[in-house]
């Protein structure tokens, strides 16, 4: 492992891509490619061992969020539980907040398997992300009629 | 813009490109230049062509600048 951690942040595709199999032979260990974002609410619950907990949770935060908002929120599987991207611009000082918000809860004890260190890297960095390998969307929560509707797209 | 990030526990050093496009183009000369750099940029752009999933689903919002790209070091579990 090297002595630092290196985050490269690029709106280029390309640039990523060519970032990461450079450092990957530089290095010789794999590198991720993560989105990240000042704008949208994106979380990730980590729970291997209790993916229909992970599930329920994010699920109970979209529909919380689109109840809410309107707009849409999507689930992806990931290999150790889900991520929730929800599709509705925030400035990052309403991102922040919600942040704060949801750490506290699992702080207190609300939710068991919604990422505490996530929650906490994202707002001492000031930004958030989430890594992109092994993901599959799982379900869609959107305001339909003034009622929020979760569609199950695949098992999760 | 380059920040460093340094903690005690998890110590980062974070790199931004402000211009991508600039970055591009250096890379084409370097990879004009460099044989094992061209072969790294000919590999990079064909993974780039083909990426699915996630990122596809929110191609617009990445080119709109409301996401950017993020490389960062796999997880321990993931470098086997």
């Amino acid at each position: 492992m090297a002595e630092y951690s290196p985050r490269i942040n690029t709106s280029s595709r390309k640039v990523a891509c060519f970032t990461r199999r450079y450092l990957a032979r530089r290095f010789e260990y794999p590198f991720s490619l993560a989105v990240s974002t000042r704008n949208y609410i994106m979380l990730d619950f980590d729970c291997p061992e209790d993916l229909r907990t992970a599930f329920e949770e994010a699920r109970a935060i979209a529909e919380a969020f689109v109840e809410q908002y309107g707009g849409q929120a999507d689930i992806w599987r990931t290999p150790h539980g889900y991520h929730l991207f929800f599709k509705r611009w925030f400035t990052w000082k309403e991102v922040r907040r919600h942040i704060a918000s949801l750490l506290q809860d699992v702080r207190h004890g609300v939710f068991k398997c919604l990422d505490e260190r996530h929650l906490e890297a994202s707002l001492r960095r000031g930004y958030l992300t989430l890594r992109l390998n092994q993901l599959y969307k799982v379900a869609e929560v959107r305001l339909i009629n003034g009622g929020v509707r979760t569609y199950v797209i695949r098992n999760p | 813009m380059i920040s460093l990030a340094r903690k005690k526990k998890s110590p980062e050093v974070e790199v931004e490109f402000e211009d991508s496009s600039e970055v591009e183009a250096a890379m084409d000369i370097l990879a004009r230049e460099e044989p094992e750099l061209k072969e790294i940029i000919e590999e990079a752009e064909e993974e780039a062509g083909k990426l699915t999933g996630f990122e596809e689903e929110y191609y617009e919002l990445l080119d709109k600048g409301e996401l950017w790209w993020t490389v960062i070091p796999s997880k321990p579990e993931e470098r086997e």
